[in-house]
């Protein structure tokens, strides 16, 4: 089984902090990675990609995260997102804007990583992103915090937001998203701390890790293609199987 | 930084994130460790795999010193993991 991590935060400006993130993940034995370029929101182009695939032998995928403070906001900001050939997120703490989202079939996934997003999601978000075929984030990354009563305290809101999303059958990724190197683990590590310490069964883990994120990438490429409608709904032209 | 150090280290780990109770179930070994080239085996009991993995998983600092110990691969026998890694180190 392949496993994802869904979530590594990179600035474009350093080229050389890109090339030790990537070695690192390499060296960790990290096969899959979607890559998430902060302030990037327009089109990453191939040459871009090419730039970045030649620093290491990762299969890389990409996507980009809008953090919309009111609903206009998220309009616009998914106007400019359109481009994107990628995963399109959307991350805020405004319950109004995580239903819009939710409701938005230009939107991948709705994530809730920080500590006081995740507190705000509901079961409606949870119900619209699965009627929209689209998927729920987690992230582990404020698990490594030295500071024992925030550690524990972010486990709490992980534990009871993880529970919620079972109870309800949502669509879910977990992502890494850690921001120091050192901090960085390999996706199999993080389906055994998702299971010992969230409480997950073991295969609900992996396959937050590894199925759940091929079906996400096949979304966002199914969404690019014109002849798609929805899953299981395709325009074909005569002839064609 | 020496063996005992890195048992230490889990032991601890174990303690803060799972307690006595998982503590006790555990059978921890540290059969092997190469710091050069940065493996080393851990035996355990096959039911708390899970716990170990994510108690090493969760230490981030070693005397002092930035450390990241990651799994590479789990075995139902010492033999065939010893297997495993010398050709492992042979691939380089």
């Amino acid at each position: 089984m392949s496993y994802f991590e869904s979530r590594l935060r990179l600035n474009l400006s350093n080229f050389d902090d890109i090339q030790q993130k990537l070695n690192f993940c390499k060296d960790l034995g990290i096969k899959n990675l979607i890559l998430e370029f902060e302030n990037v929101v327009k089109n990453i182009t191939p040459e871009l990609k090419e730039k970045i695939s030649k620093f290491s032998t990762i299969k890389l995928f990409y996507r980009t995260t809008i953090r919309p403070k009111n609903l206009d906001d998220l309009k616009k900001m998914l106007k400019q997102a359109n481009n994107f050939s990628g995963i399109t997120s959307v991350e805020s703490p405004d319950r109004k804007v995580q239903i819009q989202a939710a409701k938005d079939s230009r939107v991948d996934i709705v994530s809730f990583s920080d500590e006081y997003i995740i507190k705000t999601i509901t079961p409606g978000v949870i119900s619209l992103t699965k009627q929209n075929n689209s998927f729920i984030e987690f992230s582990l990354g404020p698990i490594m915090v030295k500071n024992k009563a925030i550690q524990s305290r972010f486990l709490r809101s992980l534990y009871r937001a993880l529970q919620l999303a079972m109870q309800l059958n949502a669509n879910y990724i977990i992502s890494g998203n850690f921001d120091d190197i050192f901090k960085l683990r390999h996706p199999r590590a993080l389906v055994s701390i998702s299971n010992t310490l969230l409480g997950m069964p073991l295969l609900n883990a992996k396959k937050a890790f590894s199925e759940n994120v091929i079906t996400l990438i096949n979304r966002a490429q199914m969404r690019r293609d014109n002849n798609f409608i929805e899953p299981g709904v395709k325009l074909i032209s005569r002839g064609d199987a | 930084m020496n063996q005992r150090d890195v048992l230490n280290s889990l032991w601890a780990s174990i303690w803060k994130y799972f307690g006595l109770k998982e503590a006790s179930k555990v059978g921890l070994w540290l059969l092997d460790i190469n710091f050069v080239d940065g493996f080393g085996i851990v035996r355990c009991s096959h039911q708390t795999k899970e716990i170990v993995i994510s108690a090493l998983t969760l230490i981030t600092e070693i005397s002092g010193k930035n450390i990241i110990l990651s799994p590479i691969k789990t075995s139902g026998t010492i033999r065939s993991i010893k297997i495993i890694k010398e050709s492992m180190s042979f691939k380089g």
